[in-house]
């Protein structure tokens, strides 16, 4: 899939990212249904989730869904276990779990909310209202990532703007997203070609040209400045080996991840 | 339809004569009558001797004031047992109506 670059090149919005929604529920043909009612949301992609415990587990993993929608009380998916694993084992994206139940079953579900559980919706539900409920969602996790992303560029492009890089070449823009990518990414193991190729994809060129812009614009920032050391060598009269440039990204986006930790999260 | 959204959890440690292991989850209730949405709010409280649900569901067509009650009731450590008496306070004879 190819992202397009909104006017304001926001590659997270979520309108150009179809939000992926697994659903897991004991009711026959419950996802035709809902693809017949969302038909029109292109940007709505459902997948049918198994009802088999570790299969489903293993589904989440592999396909990172943005929101997954668990039924409760199942014969051979014991959804607590499932959301007791996913807290235990975050998967690479964490997904937001809706949890469909019957008002019996509040207790059951209050365990839930202990695992994380956001929402919880109360059957019986139609189709329709389900729908409805995956684009209010789909809006109001959209708004969140808006929000989220927004402080994180603005702190972003105040240490690089200290640092010195010069704004107007064109790798600026490739450096801003690469280091907005290594801080999403600082609790898991994220590869140089991926960050490469998640840009490439977003300005539409080859991950070779974001690569070597990047290592233009890294070979342009000033070294002397006090800026420079406190970032990139902390700690003064030890020498340290030269940095590749995703090591500096890597390093720099640390930096900020620390500096943005308790202002934005 | 009725949707439940966790806002907040209030855990509580055991402290042997004082208070036993136990959590209050405050909740907000969305309920969708079309053309209106109803705000209201539900507090569990969870431990091993009991667990408790209560709640009132069509207090509000305001998310927000909904909201803000949640938030006064959760910083305020309010329980299961007095919380009703609070919202009634602020809602005067409606509540009575209401439950």
């Amino acid at each position: 899939m190819r992202l397009k670059k909104d006017e304001r090149g926001n590659f997270l919005s979520m309108k150009n990212h179809p939000m992926t929604v697994m659903i897991a529920v004991n009711h026959p043909k419950i996802v035709q249904k809902l693809s017949e009612e969302l038909k029109e949301k292109t940007e709505i992609v459902l997948q049918e989730g198994s009802l088999d415990e570790p299969q489903l587990l293993k589904q989440i993993y592999q396909k990172s869904p943005d929101l997954v929608i668990l039924g409760l009380g199942m014969e051979k998916l014991d959804s607590i276990e499932v959301l007791r694993q996913l807290a235990q084992n975050p998967p690479r994206k964490n997904p937001t779990v809706v949890l469909l139940t019957k008002e019996d079953q509040r207790i059951e579900a209050s365990e839930a909310f202990r695992l994380g559980v956001r929402y919880c919706i109360i059957e019986p539900v139609s189709c329709r209202e389900l729908g409805q409920k995956i684009q209010e969602l789909q809006e109001e996790m959209y708004e969140q990532s808006r929000r989220h992303y927004e402080k994180w560029i603005f702190l972003i492009q105040t240490t690089v703007s200290r640092l010195g890089v010069p704004i107007y070449k064109v790798g600026y823009h490739y450096f801003i997203d690469a280091l907005y990518l290594r801080i999403g990414h600082s609790s898991t193991v994220y590869s140089a070609m991926e960050m490469y190729e998640e840009i490439a994809v977003k300005y539409n060129t080859t991950w070779s040209c974001v690569e070597s812009n990047l290592r233009n614009i890294i070979k342009q920032i000033p070294t002397d400045t006090e800026e420079y050391q406190e970032i990139f060598f902390p700690r003064p009269g030890i020498k340290e080996e030269k940095m590749s440039n995703y090591k500096m990204i890597s390093k720099l986006a640390e930096y900020i991840r620390m500096k943005g930790k308790e202002i934005i999260d | 339809m009725k949707t439940i959204c966790n806002q907040f959890i209030k855990n509580f440690s055991e402290i042997v004569p004082l208070q036993e292991r136990s959590s209050i989850l405050y909740n907000l209730i969305e309920i969708k009558e079309f053309p209106e949405k109803w705000f209201g709010i539900e507090i569990i409280y969870l431990s091993e001797r009991e667990n408790i649900v209560e709640s009132i569901s069509h207090l509000s067509h305001s998310k927000k004031y909904i909201c803000d009650i949640i938030t006064y009731l959760y910083e305020n450590s309010v329980r299961v047992d007095n919380w009703k008496d609070i919202v009634a306070d602020l809602f005067g004879e409606q509540i009575q109506r209401l439950e």
